[in-house]
């Protein structure tokens, strides 16, 4: 009975192990040392980046104007069209219960929105997670998600 | 103990751990459940953790102990962003159907003013190492520019205005 247990044990770690490497091998992004390179470093001749149409999520950081609160900045931008956004940003508790915020705008072209939520880091606590989830969509039916996380303490 | 020197970095940085730089034994254990916590100092060992400023106006405090990190100076360029996530070009047509059901994020309202993102396909990642490739990978999905992103990790040329 505890061979069986063990043969068990054994056999679900490999099963973990194996299946995070499968999952693993392209990783997170490797940086790029300038705008000339790509991600292994060899230099790329062409870079094109769309037609202008772009949605971006700035990093979460502790506000300098208001402080004691987390603030992020994301926008959305199009020439000649109407855009909008919604950008959340969100607390990382206790499993799925999150605490969450969400601003949503429109407007010709440019579209930004500034978004906050109070402090409630304490001395002595890790830092908290923060992510930041931005939907841009312009008035051609294009969309697009960005989105961004950083721990801070607030 | 272990945790600590990894989770000490200045206001208005943000760490970066490139454990896709390291040997195969380190992903292993970046990826495996309890055992996490000890690849994050090997990392450290290994150069492998950085430190990018939040923005351009960022300082790093002097009194920062600098040891083990590589510190970049300067914010990250454009296709570094699209590469995490943070930054995407708005183009049409770039996912059918059944990825458009699957892979975007679902918007639901909370309250007024509190929405919450969450896809069809659940997702789950029991280290913090994993929850990163998989939000990576999410946003990729759920702009339809997954095979873009695979490429730029393989380092292979592409172009945005394909």
């Amino acid at each position: 009975m505890k061979s069986r247990a063990l043969v068990s044990f054994l056999v679900l770690s490999l099963t973990v192990i194996s299946s995070a490497n499968a999952a693993a091998p392209l990783g997170p992004p490797p940086t790029v040392k300038s705008a000339f390179t790509n991600v292994k470093g060899q230099l790329v001749k062409k870079i094109s980046f769309g037609r202008g149409c772009d949605g971006q999520t700035d990093y979460p950081h502790e506000s300098t104007h208001f402080p004691l609160t987390v603030n992020v900045e994301a926008l959305t931008e199009c020439p000649g069209e109407e855009v909008s956004i919604t950008t959340t940003i969100s607390r990382s508790r206790w499993w799925i219960f999150n605490e969450a915020k969400s601003v949503s705008a429109e407007g010709f072209q440019r579209v930004k929105v500034n978004v906050s939520l109070p402090c409630k880091w304490k001395i002595g606590q890790p830092p908290i997670l923060y992510v930041v989830i931005s939907h841009h969509s312009d008035s051609k039916g294009a969309q697009q998600n960005t989105e961004t996380k950083a721990r801070i303490k607030c | 103990m272990l945790q600590k020197r990894w989770h000490e970095f200045p206001a208005n940085f943000h760490p970066e751990f490139n454990f896709h730089k390291g040997p195969f034994w380190l992903r292993a254990l970046a990826r495996t459940p309890i055992l996490e916590r000890f690849a994050y100092p090997i990392a450290m060992k290994k150069g492998l953790c950085e430190l990018w400023p939040s923005s351009s106006e960022s300082i790093l405090d002097p009194n920062f102990d600098a040891t083990e990190w590589v510190i970049h100076t300067r914010e990250k360029n454009d296709l570094e962003r699209w590469i995490e996530g943070s930054l995407a070009y708005l183009a049409h047509g770039e996912r059918n159907r059944s990825q458009q059901f699957f892979f975007r994020d679902r918007v639901f309202r909370v309250k007024n003013n509190q929405i919450l993102f969450r896809g069809v396909l659940p997702r789950f990642s029991f280290t913090s190492y994993g929850r990163t490739l998989r939000r990576q990978r999410g946003i990729h999905r759920a702009n339809g520019t997954y095979k873009k992103y695979k490429k730029a990790l393989r380092g292979e040329h592409f172009d945005f205005s394909e």
